[in-house]
């Protein structure tokens, strides 16, 4: 076996004595890497807990622990003959892991749940939870699945709800003028801000005025470090040259208002801000004002034609400086020379900046008292204050060790796409680490499969960790470079194409990551590039010469897997319902938006009907839906009444409607209203459920789309407010962001994806589609900043809205940005090209220009390729035309007549003639079905109070009753305070004193009369409150009696009953004894028939007693 | 059942003393009890003494009539509240959720009441020592605490069992002859002092042995947890049918109690089994109830009020008028819609509705009642609230028209039983609270007490884990035993120092006692019944894969016949076919000539029009619908099919554009022509637009604009003015003949009324022009091109009155983007009277003819119903509310679509690290 080109870096990726940063490009074998580290940590460690490694998702947190898990397992029995080199070396690194285990006794393969392999978002949670009081947060928040209904409730309150302090008011009016008082344009920034709040906040606390000295200073430093490097650009002889040519030109440009005109410098300007005006004028004369080196020299630039020697030998010595420039120094960096903007604000951008500045620190404090009400929050929220905790408790070290956190080495993956919080959050939980106690920090990752721009991820980050380390922690670089993954063409191609592709010099401010050639490890196999220039942009002949790609490959081999990658699931539409069309299984994931398909807007049409009955667009929708498909005619007949209720009840538009229509109108009008009328009394998912089984929804649609409807029932648990929808907005929205889920072919060997979810799998052939196309471009922001390690801050606002040009600050960052995505866009062709095993097939087209010659479009990823790939679409390779010649795919015509067709259930599924009464029927049916339930009555609160004060007094009866020396007056009246702590602790703390009284009236009143002492007097077979169970008419039931004993005298069974209740106002004893005996006999019926059989020979009676007045009824 | 069935039925008959783990084992046995009673012959027996620990001593102390100092655990929430919060304000500092940190450190306080730690006490064999912040704020808020309850002489559960302890060890209560101590795992130092000291009064103590049952099991591991779920039914069913009861145990129960419901409901509609009430021992919180929630969002009402909340309230079911009148109560929300505010006060609400006659009975009742709650601004004690919410909610017809079923029977008594005597109870230790504290207070209580109604089918229990043992089924299964459950990872509890819990061994603080804890637990599962089966899921819901638990006797895939059937069955469920769908052509509407909807179509007073001319209403606006998609026309205008509006924040649209015609109309009123203009100063302009301006805004009806845009817009609309009228100054010399002048034309068989904004005379005696303005960006290819998407301009020139007609253009009045698109006739000697692209006479003529025959072809079309679904270019359907009606999407597929990057793109790795 021969040695790896990188063994050295994989050696030392593994010694536990150092911290090390891993760059790791795509098929290098990363995972298994990190697992070895991993058993290597562990191996050295006291609890398994102080590893922790943090991967960026979930779904590969859950595989390494698994395959920890499997190596450790693995390593329980002898390793078998044949295991590769890195099999074995995992093999003894498990084995001195279940040494160490046996020691230690920690039982890991019991108790997995031990090892700590966890996202960074769920290590932040356990800090937060594990601390409460420093993290501000009180507890740990249930992140909301949807937090921007929360930025755009905490936007709203602010911009309409509240009344803020003046100076925050003026600045937001200064806001909302420049963006002529558009308030939802506004709403919508200002959204996007607390969504990316993490990286602006810690920016924005301070006062601003002088904020603005630094920001001015950073800009200057800006400015001055684009003219430094156009100094560097030139030799110093240029520059003397340039000198005289700049001061020839000033005097002699035609065009007065041109910027050469300025150039009045007495020798080559210094690279300083001041004399910026000075550089523009010579990058003025240089540059067309596309920013390419000038062809020519005219009197526009300043060198007038002409007989005059000295003119001429100027412009033939501009022509000279030209041409060497053209052939060493790059026009970019001129023309940024040009667009720089003066080094401070101007007073109108300030103002507006001020006051974006002053607005924003308000604004998140209101999504803090946002989050408090609806005790969620995002993401960041809890990122932001898991970092506060630690930095904020002074030695994180110390804390982590005391709550049982304790770490001693973190791994990280994929730390390319870390963004600056999860950075700082990494350092701030190192900070105070000695590296005498072998603590240890082991970064892995591939700056160049960096491609989470949009989520924050900084790759400058990653390179900025492997020159300067991460806190005071030094990092050893490593890189690895062999392939295992693609056959050795690929690799050579990958080599060939992103030599070109990546930057030369890697920047970390800018993103700039260099390419590091791989070294193949398999051998060859075959051609391992098919490159296809596409005739037209006609995204449906793109999308048949793919599909038959795919078909052949599956045609000519049982194993292999196809991958169709693309940049923007927008490419997609085309090719998915071709792969559907064919027949041909694939698996996609949240490729296919949801909102797109009928059925699923069937559904929500469906919901609304059922929530809102007003709304007529949806009631209508659901009648010209399949499962009801009732003609145009007949729905105008219908459309008139504003409700399905009303159209319902109507007898006129039953003569209206002919007999097909009347059963189909019928049927589904009578399920949507019974619908209706549930509403509210089961949850919304539910009664949506049912209506649409009542519909025959299955009968409607195949049962992939009845999977895709299934899906709606999600957001609605989510939206479901007590069986009810209160913001139909946010339940549209959350469904938005749906997607199919097609788990029809879980075997399925073609997989649909995007690039960025392709991320770290494999597959044998992988389909680019659609590289010529262009990317979309992102809103603008009220708000650009961007931060330079060197240079500080940078931050602009967006230009009045309405105004020709933008901010010139704005208009630098935007051209930064754009500079960084353009790195990026790189890099997604990286990953998207070495998902391959064996083969790549790309599928471009490029316009063809007036010149003839084919272009790509700007801003795609063919542009990117263009160097390498322009070959193919040169006039002589335009072979290219022919391609399709012999598709086999049916060209499905788009249908001239769209529209015309209605699908719907056959007549037969529905039921005869519904007479239009009977549903008027069908409705009272309902009511007095309803009617007959039980009625309810709120209890008013002088029933509640009446409620406690019997409850409290039958308690102390039975107390009085335990013991005849408690029968005194003078005893009772030594209850008084328990009673009145008694009455205030239930709630009746002013009535305490006036129950009290009552209560004990009572007690005395039941010792003063007759029946009262005979009850209570010690009897035989006394038992108060006694519970019994038993059978009554073949139900099991249960009764407490108050009370029941046998008199001494008679030899009777008692049972007598407590009521606090006394005769009205006027009410005769007899009438009310009547009353009362009626109301409760039933019970004290009941009481008799289970005591009878518990006590069979004795004679059974029952009474009730009223301690309010000492009355007795027998009943 | 997992002990000697007999053994413990005849120790509750002697009437032993019987302490549960649980609830629900006390429940179980009871039930066990009863029919061991029933067995024996008997018709009746004494409850037998059967209760958990907390009851057991709540009973005692009630018997002692000493419950008069027992705080309840909302009245020591309260407490806790009050305590934190003064500490944080002391402190300066802030919590986002204290409510929750309250539940957290109460919780806290419970673990060390069981374990019978004092964090006060220097007597403790184990030094306390509070390190972190955390552990020092418990601290502090615990001394607070136990000094409040001292000084107010209160008990509270938590330490009742040492409470009673004493009573029985000073003889106050005889001791039971014998306990027994049932399901317990594990014995918390509270509870074992307290068993012992009935052992030294003599209680025999028993602890039942667990009945081994020679038990069939099988382990089974499911791809998914769904699939896990409909295995289990297909299993429960099965089992069911042959008559056995069934328990199915679910370790996160709450996280699946929604997937549950559905696939045993799924699976009865798919096989058509019996219904069987699944007794699913986790309900939802009350406040989640549809009659509850709605009680409680009419208390919280909060001035200004949402759109959203108002029309939550007006269209519920639960107050006057929400089932009898719910259409109308529908309808009016509706109507608020389309006032574009998404919030007011109940008074503007109130007023809108009434103006436009939807003020019904109950309505007015809904409002009157939100007016009455915003006003109370008084603080009061509890119980005074609870009069004035109960007379409230009465008032408001609350619960509803009709009377409530069982289910909703069942939430209400546990209201007006639980909740609302808990709510009072706050009285003595919150005495004073405003409207909206008190009914967020009823909110907590309300989210804090789970609800679940009583099922009376006992053949189907589904629990959770801890509830598992006290099952009695004939037959079991365990579910979701994957890895991470079993056992858990450690769990501290924050508030109490680390060490402290390890020494004391607490719950979920070491592994050996988690180990431990997992094997009896797998014992005691064992021994459930004569059938246990077990399950995991390969894989989590986010695709993460996980292993199974290694306490899983052999994890293994089932391999017993039934399984395989099952598993099959699951597989191949029958497929209600799908029916062969019928295909009609479906492409035109009724002609107007048999519209019977006349009255909304006709303008003047005839009832019916069966001939052309046909009034229509919609204006040029249909024409131009028709032009753009003939079934958007129809659905809008002949079947008035609109969604819903939803007001939108800031100044709507269509406000902004209102607004700016008729600042421009006033205007033009005014200074009639350019010459007037021209003779204006820039200030003089302003200065008048300014006070047009104003005397708009102040009329409300125009169009409202919210308060604080008041100014800014005002501001707006005359910088707005100002940019417009510098083109009208540059064109050649006019006077404005007439503005928003309304006309009834001919066009084709449709009389259509029609509005020009502006007709203005090009002097001297050059003919007439045509403006409409536009706040939108307009292209000139909709109005010249072949679909005539901006019809009135065209229809005005033709059949105005004001002719000859010159020239017609689109104003453009757009900050920063003012222009005028359109065309005009011009003879190569004179200057063209609108500075746009001209025509010559000749072209001009062929043109009118063009557009009279567009024209033509569309009103016919109008008249005869047509309504395909054809838009004329792709962006129309974008700003159209018909999709779903107009089923466009079924049709075609989109073709045209960017790739996009980043935003498009969120959603791509699941959680991870994403902020
Ligand atoms: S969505 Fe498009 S096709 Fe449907 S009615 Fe509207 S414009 Fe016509």
């Amino acid at each position: 076996m021969t040695e790896l080109s990188d063994a050295t870096s994989r050696q030392r990726a593994l010694d536990p004595d150092i911290s090390c940063i891993v760059r790791a490009p795509a098929g290098s074998g990363k995972t298994e890497l990190l697992i070895q580290r991993f058993l290597v940590v562990l191996a050295r460690v006291q609890k398994p807990s102080e590893v922790l490694a943090i991967t960026f998702t979930r779904k590969a947190a859950a595989e390494m622990r698994e395959r920890i898990l499997g190596a450790l397992t693995a390593a329980v029995v002898p390793l078998a003959s044949n295991a590769s080199a890195h099999q074995s070396k995992t093999y003894a690194l498990a084995r001195a892991v279940l040494q160490r285990d046996a020691e230690l006794n920690w039982n890991l393969l019991s108790a997995p749940a031990q090892l700590r392999i966890q996202t960074i978002d769920s290590l932040n949670a356990e800090l937060v939870r594990r601390m409460p009081w420093l993290s501000r947060l009180g507890a740990l928040p249930k992140v909301s699945e949807f937090p921007q209904q929360h930025y755009l409730n905490a936007v709203n309150s602010f911009l309409f709800k509240l009344r803020l302090e003046p100076e925050v008011s003026a600045a937001l009016h200064t806001i909302l003028a420049h963006l002529d008082n558009r308030a939802d344009i506004l709403a919508g920034m200002l959204v996007d801000l607390l969504w990316r709040r993490d990286q602006w906040m810690r920016h924005l606390l301070t006062d601003p005025e002088q904020m603005r000295t630094a920001l001015e200073q950073s800009l200057q430093e800006k400015v001055e470090d684009v003219l430094q490097q156009a100094q560097r650009s030139l030799s110093g002889a240029t520059a003397v040259r340039l000198h005289a040519l700049a001061t020839f030109a000033a005097s002699n440009c035609d065009n007065a208002s041109s910027q050469i005109c300025d150039y009045t410098a007495t020798s080559f300007p210094e690279p300083i801000a001041p004399e910026l005006a000075q550089w523009q004028a010579v990058a003025t004369m240089l540059l067309t004002t596309q920013g390419q080196w000038r062809k020519r020299m005219d009197k526009n630039c300043g060198f007038p034609a002409g007989k005059d020697p000295y003119a001429k030998q100027m412009k033939t010595e501009a022509l000279e400086v030209l041409e060497e420039l053209r052939t060493s120094v790059d026009p970019v960096l001129w023309s940024e020379v040009n667009l720089l903007p003066e080094p401070h604000y101007g007073a109108e951008a300030w103002e507006v900046l001020r006051a974006i500045v002053t607005v924003l620190p308000r604004l998140v404090a209101q999504l803090w008292l946002e989050f408090r009400t609806s005790a969620e929050a995002d993401f960041s929220e809890i990122a932001l204050s898991a970092r506060q905790a630690l930095v904020d408790c002074g030695n994180p070290t110390d804390l982590l060790l005391q709550i049982d956190q304790q770490i001693e080495h973190v791994l990280v993956d994929e730390f390319q796409d870390t963004s600056w919080l999860q950075f700082s959050l990494l350092e701030t939980l190192v900070a105070g680490w000695d590296q005498s106690r072998g603590r240890t920090l082991f970064i892995v990752g591939d700056p160049m499969q960096s491609i989470y721009r949009f989520r924050e991820a900084q790759v400058g980050l990653f390179l900025r960790a492997g020159s300067e380390g991460i806190g005071q922690i030094p990092l050893v670089p490593l890189q690895l470079t062999a392939n295992f993954r693609s056959q050795s063409n690929l690799v050579a191609l990958a080599n060939q194409w992103f030599a070109s592709v990546f930057p030369t010099r890697e920047h970390a401010a800018s993103g700039a990551v260099g390419f590091s050639s791989g070294v193949p490890v398999k051998p060859e196999d075959g051609e391992a590039l098919c490159f296809l220039p596409m005739p037209q942009p006609d995204l449906r002949s793109e999308a048949e010469a793919i599909v038959n790609q795919v078909k052949e490959l599956l045609a000519s081999n049982a194993e292999d897997t196809v991958a169709i990658l693309v940049r923007s699931r927008s490419h997609l539409p085309e090719i998915i319902a071709l792969l559907q069309q064919e027949a041909i299984a694939y698996q996609a994931q949240d490729i296919d938006p949801l909102r797109d398909k009928m059925v699923v807007q069937d559904g929500v049409s469906l919901l609304k009907a059922l929530l809102h009955p007003a709304d007529k667009l949806s009631w209508l929708s659901v009648l010209r839906a399949p499962w009801c498909g009732l003609s145009l005619a007949d729905m105008s007949h219908i459309a008139r009444f504003a409700t399905i209720g009303a159209a319902l009840a109507s007898d006129e538009l039953a003569t209206e409607l002919d007999e097909g229509a009347r059963r189909r109108f019928y049927f589904v009008g009578t399920i949507l209203l019974r619908g209706q009328r549930q509403r509210g009394r089961v949850s919304v998912r539910h009664l949506w459920e049912e209506c649409l089984t009542a519909l025959k929804v299955q009968g409607c649609w195949s049962s992939s789309e009845l999977e895709n409807l299934a899906q709606l029932g999600t957001v609605l648990e989510r939206c479901d407010s007590g069986g009810d929808i209160d913001n139909f907005a946010h339940m549209e929205h959350q469904i938005q962001l749906l997607f199919a889920r097609d788990q029809m072919y879980p075997d399925a060997r073609v997989h649909v994806m995007t690039i960025h979810k392709a991320k770290g799998l494999e597959f044998d052939h992988v389909i680019l589609p659609g590289l010529g196309r262009r990317a979309r471009r992102s809103p603008k922001a009220l708000l650009r900043w961007e931060e330079d390690a060197q240079l500080g801050l940078l931050l602009a606002p967006l230009a009045q809205r309405g105004a020709k040009d933008a901010n010139p600050v704005y208009a630098m960052l935007e051209r930064m940005d754009k500079r960084k995505e353009a790195y990026e866009t790189g890099r997604l062709l990286y990953v998207a090209m070495t998902r391959a095993r064996k083969k790549l097939y790309c599928y471009a087209y490029a316009a063809l220009g007036a010149d003839g010659k084919c272009a790509p479009a700007s801003g795609s990823l063919l542009e990117l390729l263009w160097p390498v790939c322009r070959d193919y679409f040169t006039p002589e390779a335009q072979s290219f035309l022919e391609i399709q010649e012999n598709t086999s795919i049916e060209k499905t015509e788009r249908r001239e007549d769209a529209g015309v067709h209605l699908q719907r259930l056959p007549l037969e599924c529905f039921p005869p003639v519904f007479p239009a009464a009977g549903v008027e029927q069908e409705a009272q049916h309902y009511s007095l079905e309803q009617k007959s339930a039980s009625t309810y009555r709120p209890v008013s609160s002088a029933v509640q109070r009446s409620a406690i004060l019997g409850t409290v007094t039958h308690e102390y009866l039975a107390f009085l009753g335990e013991e005849s020396e408690r029968q005194k007056p003078e005893y009772v009246e030594t209850l008084r305070a328990g009673l009145e702590k008694r009455f205030s602790l239930a709630g009746y703390v002013s009535a305490a004193q006036t129950m009290t009284q009552e209560c004990l009236v009572m007690l005395k009143n039941t010792l003063a009369s007759s029946q009262g002492r005979w009850i209570l007097a010690q009897q035989r077979a006394r038992v108060a409150e006694l519970e019994l169970c038993g059978l009554h008419d073949g139900d099991l039931i249960t009764g407490v009696l108050d009370l029941t004993f046998v008199d001494f005298q008679t030899q009777e069974r008692w049972i007598v009953d407590y009521k606090t209740a006394a005769p009205e106002k006027g009410e005769a004893l007899e009438v009310f004894y009547q009353r009362q005996a009626e109301q409760h006999a039933p019970q004290l019926e009941r009481y008799r028939i289970l005591l009878q059989q518990f006590d069979a020979e004795r004679q059974c009676r029952a009474g009730l007693y009223f301690p309010a007045f000492g009355g007795w009824c027998e009943v | 059942m997992l002990y000697c069935v007999d053994e413990l039925c005849a120790a509750a008959h002697r009437n032993a003393l019987i302490l549960t783990v649980n609830q629900r084992m006390a429940r179980t046995l009871l039930q066990e009890y009863s029919q061991w009673q029933l067995r024996h012959g008997n018709s009746v027996w004494e409850k037998p003494l059967v209760f958990t620990p907390a009851a057991w001593w709540q009973r005692c102390l009630l018997q002692n009539v000493a419950s008069g100092s027992l705080l309840n655990h909302a009245q020591q929430q309260t407490i806790w509240r009050r305590i934190i919060r003064n500490d944080l304000k002391q402190r300066k500092y802030a919590l986002l959720q204290v409510d929750a940190t309250v539940k957290q450190a109460l919780k806290a306080y419970a673990g060390l009441c069981d374990y019978l730690i004092d964090p006060d006490s220097s007597a403790s064999p184990y030094l306390y020592t509070a390190a972190t912040p955390e552990e020092q704020a418990f601290k502090r808020w615990y001394s607070a605490y136990m000094e409040y309850c001292t000084s107010h002489s209160y008990m509270d559960p938590q330490r009742l069992g040492t409470y009673v302890q004493e009573q029985f060890s000073q003889g106050v209560f005889p001791p039971p002859a014998e306990l027994w101590l049932v399901g317990f795992d594990e014995v918390a130092p509270q509870l074992r002092a307290f068993t012992q000291t009935l052992a030294q009064k003599g209680t025999q103590i028993v602890v039942p042995d667990i009945e081994h049952k020679n038990s069939f099991s099988e382990v089974y591991a499911c791809a998914d947890p769904i699939a896990e779920l409909e295995l289990v039914a297909h299993w429960a069913y099965t089992h069911i049918a042959r008559g056995h009861s069934v328990g199915v145990i679910v370790p996160e129960l709450e996280r699946y109690q929604s997937s549950i419901e559905r696939v045993f409901r799924q699976y009865e509609t798919t096989y058509g089994t019996e219904n069987i009430e699944l007794n699913l021992s986790v309900g939802q919180p009350l406040s989640q109830y549809g009659v509850i929630q709605a009680a409680l969002r009419l208390l919280q009402v909060e001035e200004p009020l949402d759109l959203d909340e108002f029309g939550y309230l007006l269209r519920s079911p639960w107050f006057n008028g929400g089932q009898h009148q719910m259409d109308e109560h529908a309808e009016a929300e509706a109507f608020l819609r389309t006032c574009a505010r998404p919030r007011a006060n109940i008074d503007t609400y109130t007023r809108l509705l009434r103006q436009k006659g939807y003020f019904h009975s109950g309505i007015e009742s809904i409002c009157a009642t939100l007016k009455h709650l915003v006003d109370i601004k008084e603080r009061k004690a509890p119980t005074t609230w609870l009069e004035t919410f109960s007379e409230t909610l009465q008032k408001v017809g609350w619960p509803g028209d009709y009377p409530p079923d069982s289910q909703m029977y069942q939430v209400l008594r546990a209201w007006e039983e639980q909740i609302l005597p808990l709510f009072a109870s706050l009285t003595p230790v919150e005495p004073k609270m405003s409207r909206m504290e008190a009914a967020r207070q009823l909110q907590r209580l309300c989210a804090d007490s789970v609800f679940q109604a009583a099922a009376r089918d006992k053949r189907l229990h589904i629990v959770g884990l801890l509830e598992g043992v006290a099952l009695a089924c004939d037959a079991v299964w365990v579910t979701g035993l994957h890895d991470q459950v079993l056992p858990s990872a450690l769990n501290y509890n924050t508030f109490i120092p680390v060490a402290i819990q390890k020494h004391y061994a607490m719950p979920r603080a070491s592994m050996e006692r988690e180990m431990e804890f997992c094997t009896r637990l797998l014992q005691q599962l064992h021994a459930l019944a004569p059938e246990v089966n077990f399950s995991y899921a390969r894989c989590a819901e986010d695709g993460s894969v996980r292993g199974a638990s290694p306490f899983l006797p052999v994890a293994q895939s089932g391999t017993e016949q039934w399984l395989k059937s099952a598993l099959q069955l699951t597989a191949e469920r029958p497929e209600v076919e799908q029916s062969v769908l019928e295909l009609i052509q479906d492409c035109a509407g009724l002609p107007l000539a048999a519209d019977p909807d006349k009255i909304d179509v006709g303008y003047g007073d005839e009832r019916f029009i069966s001939a052309p001319p046909y009034a229509v209403k919609g204006g040029t606006y249909l024409l131009k619908e028709q032009a753009m998609c003939p079934f958007r026309a129809y659905a809008h205008f002949r079947m008035h099919a609109r969604a819903l509006e939803a007001p939108v924040e800031g100044v709507d649209m269509r406000v902004r554009g209102s607004l700016i015609h008729l600042l421009l109309q006033h205007f033009w009123e005014e200074v009639k022509t350019q010459e007037q203009l021209l003779q204006l100063s820039t200030e003089q302009c302003r200065l008048l637009l300014t006070r047009r301006c104003q005397a708009i805004m102040q009329d409300n009806k125009h169009a409202y604009v919210p308060q604080n845009l008041h100014e800014l817009e005002l501001d707006r609309l005359v910088k707005l003015a100002l940019e417009w009228l510098e083109i009208d100054k540059d064109r050649p010399p006019f006077r404005v003949l007439s503005v928003e002048e309304r006309e009834v034309l001919q066009v084709g068989p449709l009389h259509i009324n029609a509005i020009a904004d502006r007709v203005d005379e090009i002097l001297p005696n050059a003919g007439m022009v045509l403006l409409d303005y536009k706040t939108g960006v307009v292209a000139l290819k909709d109005i010249l091109g072949e679909h005539m998407l901006e019809p009135q301009l065209p229809v005005y020139a033709l059949h105005g009155q004001h002719q000859p007609v010159v020239g017609f253009a689109v104003a453009q009045v757009r900050a920063g983007a003012c222009v005028l698109k359109g065309t005009c006739v011009a003879d190569e000697d004179n200057l063209p009277p609108l500075p746009v692209k001209s025509m010559d006479v000749s072209e001009w003529d062929a043109a009118r003819t063009q557009w009279r025959a567009q024209l033509d072809t569309l009103a016919q079309d109008i008249a005869a119903g047509r309504a395909d679904v054809a838009p004329v270019q792709d962006n129309v359907c974008q700003f159209c509310d018909l999709s779903a009606l107009c089923r466009i999407k079924q049709q075609t597929r989109s073709d045209k679509a960017e790739a996009t990057v980043g935003s498009d793109e969120t959603d791509v790795a699941e959680g991870g690290m994403q902020l």
